[in-house]
């Protein structure tokens, strides 16, 4: 049900009517209308309107359906050819609009505050899946609604067919006539028992209705949550379990390649059937310093059993770093060369060369990053790739040796993996080269990573050994693989494959989603923290704090207020060698910037009730153009504040319409809130290790739910209200990146 | 068998020994409190040398451990010892910078990981009439990535050594560790001297690391 806000509240744009259909902002209402049902089985694509797009689309199916030509077939021939062409050229142009339904947001999840309902993609499997409609949004007439869960159609399916059919046998008929969404927030029957079984996907589409005149066919005046391409939502499966397919296993020296002599040995994993199976695409996995290439099968035999090929290969990271990228550009280069002579040319004509990912291990994950800024550079040329078939950069643990000049992802999709117990790559504030989160700051585009307490440099690998591990709470190897199982999989298939709602995994609280292989029975399995920053697509930011070094003007040039008394603006790097706490060092604990970055922020402290507030300037004042505010936060290691009140920390989030109408959110109403930093005492005195940020996205059309009176075309101001009338009832914290982001 | 290939057998024993005590040690330990010895102050000496022998390389190769990448077509194989009790601290691969091999003007390539027994197998790429052993003293330098490393550096980190006391091998020692060492080997290539002499010298003095032993064996 991940239609855009847009689509919801202005109409048409979606579906490319625009221009005939378009309402104005003012003249939306409860009911809006979102293009309605198009008879138009010959837009394959959506748009509103057949087009070259879709004559293309014909054209390149042309012929017979041996492998399914979907709704290619116009008259359902069982193959492509002049009928079905010229059905398409009779409809050529826009679409005719047949019947108007409602667009919207309903699949959802209780919450026990305000907004009370979170709309989300994904559900794990058993999960019992609620429909909830605000009442600003419930329609004027008949309340009551046969409610289907249909299984997922594309918009061209649904223009083609408007029948309904629940999956569950027979739909359930439920009220939303309730004064709150809370009142009109319903649980699907049996609709924990819906399948997830996705093969090698990561969920199962449905699209949910509200069929209103209970006619069992979508037509006027029905709502459905997944009218478009992406669905009203996702059952996901485990994805900590092994996949489907069986696994073959080579261990094998890369014939006929001089190399780094004695670096060329290869450990791949691919799904053992790959002779029937198309071109999937490659792991690359490069190890760390001391480790050896074949400790990393758990995620070798995870990911081919989902359809990939995973190569790990020996690494010279004994000379250091930049040699280590060297042996990665190497491998990839040679892998995909030598192909015909790797067992037999077994794999030879099934990598898609055009989707590698990068993984790597400690130097390796510095290696992986070096690799991708020559390539960004120019400076290594490869042969059987281009920077372009780089899809992912995931370093686990990474050095910085080389810092910003060399160790930079630029514009690569980049993932990065931190445990809190490392006692190598360490984090403290003694050692730059230490930090990790240097690497996932110099990102200039999508950008995650995954803090993990209680976990240690050796636990990412299976080669066992010492665990380089210091702290509280060890996790232990085997349930951080699950973990990384569980994390890894769907961040590859959310930039290697687009996979919807893989993107659920990457932001939303591990406390209320997580995997569902997930260790949740280990009691150390506590603080996980997950940035996320999509790229330069459809956002606003509204603070970043890298262009205005004032505290009270934001990088987008609104007026900032506040009221918090230590308000603190800089570079996001502690001052000095130790994270004692200390009055003069105001970025303590914080390691997302070294003495070459700039990558800035602001800190400040509450002790009683407090504010910081951003103006909205000019034209992105108009929310309902996105879908979330967006902003990453963490709490301040050792601060006598955080300290006090050791746990997540929470606060309100309010927005202000220039009709002085507000809005508010409480962070921890989506579970958890800001985590305390792990507990680990070394680096100067006292307890507690570097500074973690975390994401925290909120759905702004929550802000709208029981007829709060805000409107989100309208937004002046974002204010962060703190303090015990708010949440937590003191705190540090540090902030950053305050956006407005689309789906 | 002379007395400096007994003394070469007792020297392997007391090792593997000392790796058996150490790895029952460990094992013996709860693996999450399992602490690695902070690296110790350096310069460090190598207390003995216990083999030396020359190779030559029909192919020369990059050679990777100095910033500069020479191409090398000769060097000497070295098996030294460090002090057991910092070995862990001073060898045990990491992440972070590690104390960096010198052989008087050359960084020299660790080719065994040598924490548990303290034995460090070296490559040295520079040709044997060019390195004389008594006058060149082995040492560890300033934890560093060897890549980094160039000949100023190497200046510096030598002077260092000299400063700290860390003088060459006497002649006696020098000669009969290149007894133990036997005549030049000559290879094709690199991946030829890994595959012969390096292997075997993993085999009597680091037989703990079967990956690579493995590893080796196959290509």
């Amino acid at each position: 049900m991940r239609f855009s806000y847009v689509w919801l509240k202005t109409t048409f744009v979606a579906v490319g009517l625009a221009a005939t259909l378009a309402v104005t902002p003012a003249t939306l209402a409860a009911g809006t209308t979102c293009g309605g049902l198009v008879d138009c089985p010959a837009d394959f694509d959506g748009s509103g309107d057949v087009g070259f797009a879709d004559l293309l689309a014909l054209l390149s199916a042309w012929g017979p359906c041996d492998q399914g030509c979907g709704a290619l077939d116009l008259d359902g021939s069982g193959d492509v050819g002049f009928a079905d062409l010229l059905s398409l050229l009779s409809a050529w142009g826009p679409c005719g609009v047949t019947d108007d339904v409602v667009c919207i947001e309903m699949a959802g999840n209780d919450l026990a505050q305000y907004p009370f309902v979170e709309f989300v993609l994904a559900y794990n499997a058993g999960t019992t899946v609620r429909v909830a409609i605000d009442p600003g949004d419930a329609p004027a007439g008949d309340q009551t609604a046969d409610v289907y869960i249909v299984a997922a159609r594309s918009f061209a399916e649904w223009s083609a067919d408007q029948t309904l059919t629940d999956v569950r046998g027979a739909p359930q008929t439920a009220n939303f006539g309730g004064g709150t969404i809370q009142a009109n927030s319903i649980a699907l029957t049996g609709s924990g028992g819906l399948s997830a079984d996705a093969g090698l996907g990561i969920g199962v589409g449905y699209d949910l209705v509200a069929d209103f005149n209970e006619n069992g066919v979508l037509d006027a005046g029905d709502y459905i949550d997944g009218r478009g391409d992406t669905s009203g939502f996702y059952m996901v499966h485990d994805l900590v379990a092994p996949g489907p397919l069986a696994v073959t296993e080579l261990t094998y020296n890369v014939p006929g390649w001089p190399g780094a002599a004695g670096y060329q040995e290869e450990n791949t994993f691919y799904p053992t059937n790959i002779a029937s199976m198309g071109q999937l695409p490659l792991i690359v996995m490069s190890r760390g310093n001391g480790h050896n290439y074949q400790w990393y099968d758990h995620l070798g035999f995870h990911m081919a059993s989902y359809g990939y090929v995973f190569m790990s290969h020996d690494n010279h990271t004994e000379p250091g770093v930049f040699t280590a990228s060297t042996t990665t550009l190497q491998h990839t280069d040679q892998f995909l060369e030598q192909l015909p002579n790797i067992a037999g040319g077994v794999l030879e004509g099934h990598i898609d060369t055009s989707n590698i990912v990068w993984i790597g291990h400690s130097r390796g994950g510095e290696g992986v990053t070096i690799a991708y800024d020559r390539l960004f550079d120019g400076t290594w040329i490869p042969e059987q790739y281009t920077i372009d078939s780089i899809k992912l950069v995931s370093s686990i643990a990474p050095t910085d040796f080389q810092g910003p000049g060399q160790t930079n992802p630029h514009d690569v999709n980049y993932h990065l993996w931190t445990g809190g117990g490392d006692s190598d790559v360490n984090g403290c504030a003694n050692c730059n080269l230490c930090q990790t989160f240097h690497l996932h700051d110099r990102a200039e585009q999508a950008r995650q990573s995954i803090s993990l307490h209680g976990v240690g440099h050796g636990n990412f690998h299976n080669g066992g050994g010492n665990p380089w591990f210091t702290g509280p709470c060890a996790v232990g190897s085997p349930d951080t693989h699950k973990i990384m199982k569980g994390y890894l999989l769907p961040m590859v298939k959310h930039y290697v494959e687009g996979n919807i709602p893989a993107e659920d995994f990457l932001w939303r609280q591990y406390e209320s989603f997580a995997p569902i292989g997930w260790p949740s029975d280990n009691a150390c399995v506590t603080g996980v923290d997950l940035m996320y920053r999509e790229g330069d697509g459809d956002k606003f930011v509204i603070d970043d704090f890298q262009s205005q070094a004032s505290k009270t003007i934001s990088s987008s040039g609104g007026v900032v207020v506040f009221s918090t008394p230590d308000l603190s603006e800089g570079d996001l790097d502690d001052a000095n060698s130790s994270f004692t706490a200390s009055a003069s060092d105001v970025m303590n604990g914080m390691t997302v910037g070294g003495p070459s970055d700039s990558t800035r922020g602001v800190v400040f402290s509450w002790n009683a009730n407090a504010f910081y507030e951003q103006e909205v300037v000019g034209a992105a004042r108009d929310f309902t153009t996105r879908d979330h505010l967006s902003f990453r936060a963490c709490q301040a290691t050792r601060h006598a504040n955080t300290i006090a009140v050791l746990g997540d920390l929470t606060f309100t989030v309010t927005l202000r319409d220039g009709n002085g109408t507000t809005s508010s959110i409480n962070i921890g109403a989506f579970g958890g809130g800001i985590e305390e930093p792990y507990q680990r005492t070394g680096c100067g005195s006292g307890t507690g290790w570097a500074n973690e940020f975390e994401v925290i996205r909120i759905r702004l059309s929550g802000f709208e739910h029981n007829d709060s009176g805000i409107d989100l075309t309208d937004i002046v101001a974002v204010r962060f209200d703190f303090g015990p009338a708010w949440g937590s009832s003191v705190g540090r914290l540090g902030m950053d990146d305050i956006e407005l982001v689309s789906d | 068998m002379n007395t400096m290939r007994i003394l070469g057998l007792l020297a392997v024993c007391t090792a593997a020994s000392t790796m058996l005590t150490s790895v029952a040690s460990a094992q013996a330990q709860d693996p999450v409190s399992e602490q690695v010895p902070e690296i110790p102050a350096t310069p460090v000496a190598v207390t003995e040398l216990v083999y030396a022998r020359p190779f030559t390389l029909e192919r020369p190769e990059t050679y990777w451990y100095r910033v500069e990448r020479p191409q090398y077509g000769e060097g000497v194989l070295l098996v030294v010892k460090v002090d057991p009790s910092i070995a862990t601290g001073l060898l045990v691969a990491r992440q972070r910078p590690m104390p960096i091999a010198y052989v008087g003007d050359q960084v020299a390539q660790v080719v065994n990981h040598g924490d548990v027994s303290g034995t460090v197998i070296l490559m040295v790429p520079t040709p044997l009439d060019r390195l004389d052993l008594t006058k060149q003293a082995i040492w560890f330098g300033t934890p560093d990535i060897a890549e980094r490393v160039d000949a100023r550096m190497i200046a510096g980190e030598r002077q260092r050594a000299t400063d700290a006391g860390i003088k060459p091998f006497a002649r006696a020692a020098v000669d009969a560790a290149l007894a133990i060492g036997g005549p030049r080997v000559d290879a094709p290539d690199v991946m030829g001297l890994l595959r012969g002499e390096v292997l075997d010298l993993l085999k009597r003095y680091a037989p703990t690391q079967t990956l690579r032993i493995e590893s080796l064996e196959r290509q």
